[in-house]
């Protein structure tokens, strides 16, 4: 082959690759608290909220959005929150993160009891020499990682972060 | 059930995660399917594995929780500062609900420690020093650092790296009555193994490429400057003559001139990237 017919043929194989044909395209919404848009900005009204997993058809894009379909609503999503494949959340099932009084508040009460500290009180001392400090009382430990799980985030709260931050879909 | 059984009937149900990366992937969906090969060679382990998913997740997070608290003891307690710890969860938060693993309670802490490091428990208990904090200059570089401990949380790499553990063995016949004695002694050994994996040598190094493409890619889908995980890896480099080596991220990742050069050639997957977030002012506001 000549060097020529081998760019043509190069060029249209690239060609292929970067006219997706949209009509048949479909994504899954992959990203926590996604939300459908009405327009192609995150101050728009929001049309529906998007479960991770849901399966969009793609109607078109520009910028950083997509323009989609899903479940008889169309409307715009924002580019980081959708994957080419349906991600592993969707088929896996998990905990709300964001559900201050739900799931993962049961999951902080209950690793309580399930904590195991068994064999802790030997090797603190050891421990403690290792690292040069003197031992705590296995107390202290179960405090700090209490607290660790009790921090709290509503998803209000990060979106007024993200949006402070002009972060994503919130840049101007 | 006394509190031991209960700590080990849970423990019992991380078998999943400890088989092979091959048979790991989709194990979980498979088990769900009464008619799958996996469910019915698992059937003799009902009493465990069909009390849902859910308990498998708080099995994975039982053993994460027994880190974090090693995690304490080896490289200090949280720091006493409030406002910087929910600045953190904030910026980790942020970028969890965009990773491969976007539905599980992730928590982040930054401890007292003179030692660069930043690891990851199983389960989304996400550690990161104070000393790491330090030399980071933005918010994008917080978030690089924390999505590639989002990366092994979401990949399950520390778990498989201990799958061989004597602690995960002969999954077929665990039920809560055999979790008695010797199956108690195999968890420490396994709690230990996890420690010198994380603490010590290291995950292996395909892991920590992996985690690093995962941190970009997270990041960018967030909305940071992808390049965030990079400028921290050669804020270490240039440290790295004057720094402590043991238990630091010096010693357990790989070396940082072929971690940088990955990454920057990554980077033009990311053409828009220096439009992207960056926030030096918000971090050192909440930071420094």
């Amino acid at each position: 082959m000549k060097n020529s017919t081998m760019m043509l043929a190069a060029a249209a194989g690239v060609l292929c690759l970067a006219t997706p044909a949209l009509a048949q395209e479909k994504l899954y919404v992959s990203s926590e608290g996604a939300k459908l848009k009405a327009e192609k900005s995150a101050s728009s009204d929001t049309v529906a909220e998007l479960p991770v997993g849901t399966a969009l058809q793609v109607l078109g894009q520009e910028e950083s959005w997509y323009k989609v379909s899903a479940g008889g609503k169309s409307g715009w999503i924002y580019r980081g929150k959708v994957s080419a494949t349906p991600p592993e959340a969707s088929r896996q099932g998990g905990d709300n993160l964001f559900s201050g009084g739900g799931s993962s508040a049961i999951l902080v009460s209950e690793a309580d009891s399930a904590r195991s500290m068994r064999g802790l009180n030997e090797s603190e001392q050891q421990a403690a020499k290792a690292a040069g400090r003197p031992a705590r009382p296995l107390s202290d430990y179960q405090h700090a990682l209490d607290k660790v799980l009790a921090e709290k985030i509503g998803q209000r709260e990060l979106e007024g972060f993200l949006k402070a931050g002009r972060i994503g879909e919130y840049a101007k | 059930m006394d509190r031991r059984k209960f700590i080990l009937s849970l423990a019992a149900t991380a078998l999943p995660m400890a088989l092979p990366g091959s048979v790991m992937a989709g194990f979980l969906d498979n088990l769900l399917d009464p008619n799958s090969k996996e469910s019915k060679i698992f059937s003799g382990a009902k009493s465990v594995l069909s009390s849902s998913q859910q308990l498998d997740y708080k099995s994975e997070r039982t053993i994460g929780e027994r880190l974090a608290v090693e995690g304490f003891r080896r490289y200090g307690m949280p720091l006493q500062n409030a406002k910087l710890q929910h600045y953190v969860n904030l910026v980790g938060l942020a970028a969890a609900a965009n990773s491969p693993r976007p539905n599980i309670p992730y928590r982040f802490v930054v401890v007292e420690s003179d030692v660069q490091n930043a690891f990851a428990c199983p389960g989304g208990i996400i550690f990161v020093t104070s000393a790491l904090v330090r030399i980071m200059r933005n918010e994008a570089e917080l978030a690089g650092i924390l999505a590639h401990e989002i990366g092994h949380v979401a990949l399950r790499h520390a778990l498989k790296s201990i799958q061989r553990a004597q602690f995960f063995s002969g999954v077929g016949q665990i039920t809560a009555a055999t979790m008695k004695g010797d199956k108690g002694a195999q968890f420490e050994s396994m709690i230990n193994d996890m420690q010198n994996v994380l603490f010590d040598k290291g995950l292996d190094q395909n892991m920590e490429y992996e985690a690093d493409a995962n941190a970009m890619d997270t990041t960018y889908r967030t909305g940071y400057n992808p390049a965030g995980i990079t400028e921290v890896l050669q804020g270490l480099q240039r440290i790295e003559a004057t720094s402590t080596k043991k238990g630091s991220w010096f010693s357990t990742h790989p070396p940082l001139p072929s971690r940088i050069a990955k990454n920057q050639t990554a980077m033009s997957k990311y053409p828009d990237a220096a439009k992207l977030a960056v926030l030096p002012d918000r971090f050192l506001a909440q930071a420094k």
